[in-house]
């Protein structure tokens, strides 16, 4: 036992000493330096922001950089309350005092957090501060680094903005270490990659006299240095994004999205109305503030992953895959009623959009002509059960797991859905027709679209659209972000070439829908769509790739109250011709 | 009865009004006025101690023998109701009312209780790993409980004092060492270099030692595989779970929230100087930076009014204390009273080591409070029944039937 003994009593005598040494070293050799910080001088911590990371498009073009900006503060612990000190920064900064009191309260974090009051202050606020810190003790101004958007509205719903921190938002991520007071992503992949984007904040530590008078840095305490937000590439590509919004400068409402249909990168993206970035860079005017939050435009609203549409006639891609999947016909296949501009199934009439009939056509040229008689008759023979066992194979109705957010998910209609809605006996066989042309209750997002799209272009895989390519962290480590397959079509190599060919013949036939999409020189595949809307004019659809032997580029339009299916292949053709160089 | 050991019983008097005196200090111009008065509080605690420590000082020492498990199920109850009802957020305290009741300050004395009846009662067979998995279960169960109320600190106490009292046992020394090796294991993943040079060299040791040889092969085995899984645990974690452990480790990370808690109290520690501003001359501006100045940060209240020499007065108080359990722990015929004793001393000098180290910034910030000295009744409680049975296990050198 005496060795036991010894062992602890040896280890305690060794612990004491390092205590003792150590106290000794605070209290005797620098006691003089702690006794002046206790006596009438304190230590100020100051937050030192860290950049946040850039924005670039696939090559490296930059799409968002960071400028200095000022920011006017108040230290709790140092500040005063009283009215009369309030009024008095009320007045330094121009804000009501009552914002003042309430930020105060709202924002604080702990006692030496500071609380930012007011941010983008002009330098010359700066240096009032700077010179008269005795006059307004407990205010100091930091330097926080802001967005700046140089093309202003491009990619804005793909790129997003930052703002200060909300409460709920507050909530949501304070165990991440948000804070009061802290700016964050607010939208598109701004919020998403926010975590990554931001960095990590240093600080430094100065000496002040009581009255805030700064002597230096404080002695023992080393700064922190802030540590850089990563990078982020996007797979938008400046030229295509650019591209693309000019063809679209014209539309009020509309979607148009490139995507490379081989990787399921999102090369350009537009949703129309949109919003330049920098309005919240700035303090936003009453007049912008209705502009942005307008109920019937909602030029905030990412169109592309956020709106459900019915898919009309560009949904005839995997109707007609589904028909051929289950050898219903072949490529050359008639129907046994020509269109003579309307079906009669049941009791009830069914027309095609061609009133005056397309007579009788092969399954190839249906599709040039986007006859309804004849896939009202493919949709009588695949049945309702089987019609939406393929839809749902093909992932409709489910996000596409873009890293973007929020996402509509678009619906696929169920047996139960309808019973629940019309009741057992309120509704008959006749929903499959309308369901087959992509009217009716189904709903699509036009990113599921490019998706569906793509994956005919690629010979069947759909792929995770993805709107960031690589993540670069300061220390070096790049993160690249892979191509994923989140499934096969349900459908085989020879049928996904025969639709194809039937797209192909939309766009470079006479009789073709899409002919104003044809590019010289090139082979575009496509589907034109034109989607009934009760509440006003027609949307109008077209999606489609090209090079129809190496497809390079996949394309969706959407023009809400479009009118027709032609004016949106016109509107991809502008697209690809440009694209392609052949104007 | 038998001896009484006055040097041990004066230390602890001493240190106790010391305690008074500080909470004094630290809250008689507080800004909140029911701070005002704690100082009567921990009077009272002081006295209900001193008859705790009376209690304590004449009760059998085999009557703990023979209550150790109901000890422990009656702590193991009390922790599950709190992790049941205790709602959602930090669920450390029972409120009595007029009391706030910490079971994990409670739990420490059964915990020693328990690993001693546990090791005396496995005597002859402390070297088989089987009996000692099973008291590793035993203390797992509180100890997960304490974990996520959350108490590290506490939690940490545990795994002291299982090692400490293994160590006090009769277990051979080579697997003590192959026990302990993980805790060493851990700790030197920071870096490969590290890590790789503790492998080695518990290789060749554990290889050379009169072990099994299966034994020693299955523990390096063993450390390899952990010294390869933790970074890879690391990596898993999330970034805010890994956040927490890194500001835990080094409060720095957190500059306005921990770190510059812990700045404020070595200025106040330091500010005190060779001799001290003198008592109820502390700077408040400057204590007022420190929010729990009465509980965990009660050491730096000491050294502001006391200094340098103060401190001293009191950190040989506590070596003269701990020196007596473990003076006592030697001294005692039987294997429990002579496990109360050692995990006793081991207990003192933990938390005051934990204590102080995180005053002076030395230690990451736990809630362990200063034993005798932080304002608190179950802290209190705890150290004045522990004083309460060291002096009875040298009263009668532990004779233990």
């Amino acid at each position: 036992m005496q060795r036991k003994f010894r062992v602890f009593v040896f280890a305690s005598i060794l612990i004491f000493s390092l205590l003792i040494l150590r106290i000794f070293s605070l209290q005797v050799i620098k006691g003089d330096y702690y006794f002046r910080l206790s006596d009438n001088n304190r230590i100020r911590v100051l937050r030192l922001r860290a950049p946040r990371g850039l924005i670039y498009d696939r090559n490296g073009e930059l799409l968002v950089e960071n400028k200095p900006s000022y920011t006017v503060s108040i230290l709790p612990f140092e500040f005063e309350p009283t009215q009369e000190n309030i009024l008095a920064v009320a007045r330094l900064v121009d804000v009501p005092p009552e914002s003042i009191l309430a930020k105060l309260e709202t924002k604080r974090v702990n006692d030496y957090t500071p609380i930012p009051i007011k941010r983008r202050v002009p330098l010359r606020l700066v240096h009032e501060i700077g010179e008269q810190s005795a006059d307004f003790p407990g205010v100091v101004y930091e330097v926080e680094p802001m967005r700046l958007y140089p093309y202003n509205e491009l990619a804005c719903h793909i790129i997003g903005y930052t703002g200060e921190i909300s409460a709920p938002e507050l909530r949501e991520t304070y165990k991440l270490g948000r804070r009061a007071g802290d700016i964050v992503g607010k939208q598109g992949v701004e919020k998403i990659y926010d975590g990554k984007l931001r960095g990590r904040d240093g600080a430094s530590y100065l000496e002040v006299r009581a009255n805030g008078e700064v002597v230096g840095p404080a002695r023992d305490k080393r700064e922190i240095p802030p540590i850089a937000g990563a990078d982020l590439f996007l797979t938008i590509d400046l030229w295509t994004q650019a591209m693309a919004e000019s063809v679209f400068a014209w539309v009020e409402n509309g979607v148009l999205i490139a995507m490379d249909p081989t990787t399921g990168e999102i090369l350009a993206s537009v949703s129309k109305p949109n919003f330049d970035l920098n309005i919240f860079s700035g303090p936003i005017s009453p007049k912008t503030w209705k502009r942005l939050s307008d109920r019937k435009t909602h030029p905030m609203f990412n169109r592309a992953i956020q709106g459900n549409y019915p898919p009309a006639s560009t949904i005839k891609l995997v109707t007609g895959a589904i028909a051929l999947q289950e050898r219903i016909i072949n490529k050359h296949s008639f129907q046994e009623q020509p269109c003579t501009g309307s079906i009669w199934y049941g009791d009830r009439e069914f027309f095609c959009w061609l009133r005056k009939g397309h007579g009788a056509l092969d399954f190839l040229d249906a599709m040039a002509t986007s006859c309804d008689v004849y896939f009202y008759q493919l949709g009588m023979k695949i049945g309702l059960d089987s019609w939406i066992d393929y839809m749902k194979r093909c992932h409709f109705g489910e996000k596409t797991g873009v890293m973007l957010a929020p996402e509509a998910a678009g619906f696929v209609p169920t047996r139960n859905f309808y019973n629940d809605r019309f009741g057992p006996r309120g509704w008959g066989r006749g929903v499959i027709l309308n369901l087959c042309i992509g009217q009716g209750e189904i709903l699509v997002t036009p990113l599921q679209m490019a998706t569906i799209v793509s994956a005919f272009a690629n010979g069947g895989k759909l792929l995770k659209p993805k709107v960031v390519k690589r993540l670069v962290p300061p220390d070096g480590a790049t993160v690249e972000f892979p191509t994923v397959v989140r499934d096969e079509l349900p459908f085989d190599k020879e049928v996904i070439e025969d639709v194809v060919e039937g797209m192909v013949r939309v766009v470079n036939s006479d009789i073709g829908t899409g002919k104003s999409a044809a590019v010289p020189g090139i082979t575009v595949a496509g589907k034109t769509g034109t989607a009934q809307n009760p509440t006003g004019e027609n949307h109008a659809w077209f999606i489609g790739f090209a090079p129809v032997d190496d497809p390079k580029i996949a394309i969706v339009v959407l023009l809400e109250h479009g009118g027709s299916g032609s004016l949106a292949a016109w509107v991809a053709g502008e697209f690809l011709r440009r694209y392609f160089g052949a104007l | 009865m038998g001896r009484f050991d006055y040097i041990l019983f004066l230390s602890v008097l001493i240190l106790c009004a010391i305690g008074v005196m500080l909470v004094y200090g630290a809250t008689y111009n507080s800004r909140y006025p029911w701070e005002k008065n704690l100082y009567k509080r921990q009077i009272t605690y002081c006295i209900v101690g001193l008859a705790l420590l009376f209690i304590f000082w004449r009760l059998p020492i085999r009557l703990h023998y023979a209550l150790a498990y109901l000890y422990y199920i009656a702590v193991l109850l009390v922790l599950v109701g709190l992790f049941i009802f205790g709602g959602e957020g930090v669920k450390r305290w029972i409120d009595l009312g007029f009391f706030q009741f910490q079971p994990s300050e409670f739990a420490k004395l059964v915990i020693i209780f328990v690993i001693s009846r546990y090791l005396m009662d496995a005597r002859t067979e402390v070297s088989s790993f089987s009996r000692i998995a099973l008291l590793g279960l035993l203390i797992l169960f509180p100890f997960l409980f304490i974990i996520n109320q959350p108490d590290l600190g506490t939690g940490v106490v545990f795994i002291v004092l299982f090692y400490s009292l293994l160590f006090w046992s009769d277990m051979e020394f080579p697997l003590f060492l192959i026990l302990f090796s993980p805790m060493i294991n851990l700790v030197l993943t920071v870096h490969w270099a590290s890590w790789a040079l503790f492998f080695i060299a518990f290789s060749i040791f554990i290889l050379l030692s009169r072990v099994r040889f299966s034994v020693a092969l299955g523990s390096i085995i063993g450390n390899l595989v952990l010294g390869v899984a933790a970074p890879f645990f690391w990596s898993q974690l999330k970034d805010y779970q890994r956040e927490r452990i890194l500001v835990l480790l080094n409060p720095s990370r957190d500059p306005f929230g921990v770190g510059y808690q812990m700045l404020q109290s070595k200025i106040t520690v330091g500010s005190g100087r060779m001799f001290g501003k003198g008592f109820l001359s502390g700077t408040q501006t400057n204590l007022a930076f420190l929010p729990v100045r009465h509980t965990d940060f009660i050491f730096a209240v000491l050294g502001e009014e006391f200094g340098f020499l103060g401190v001293l007065l009191v950190l040989g108080l506590y070596f003269i204390v701990i020196y007596r359990a473990f003076r006592i722990a030697r001294d005692a015929k039987g294997y429990f009273p002579r496990f109360v004793a050692a995990g006793l001393g081991t207990l003192l000098l933990f938390q005051v080591t934990v204590n102080v180290g995180m005053v002076i910034g030395l230690l990451p910030v736990t809630g362990l409070p200063l034993p005798f000295l932080s304002f608190g009744g179950s802290s209190m409680a705890v150290f004045m029944v522990s004083t309460g049975l060291l002096l009875n296990i040298h009263s009668n050198r532990g004779e233990f039937v």
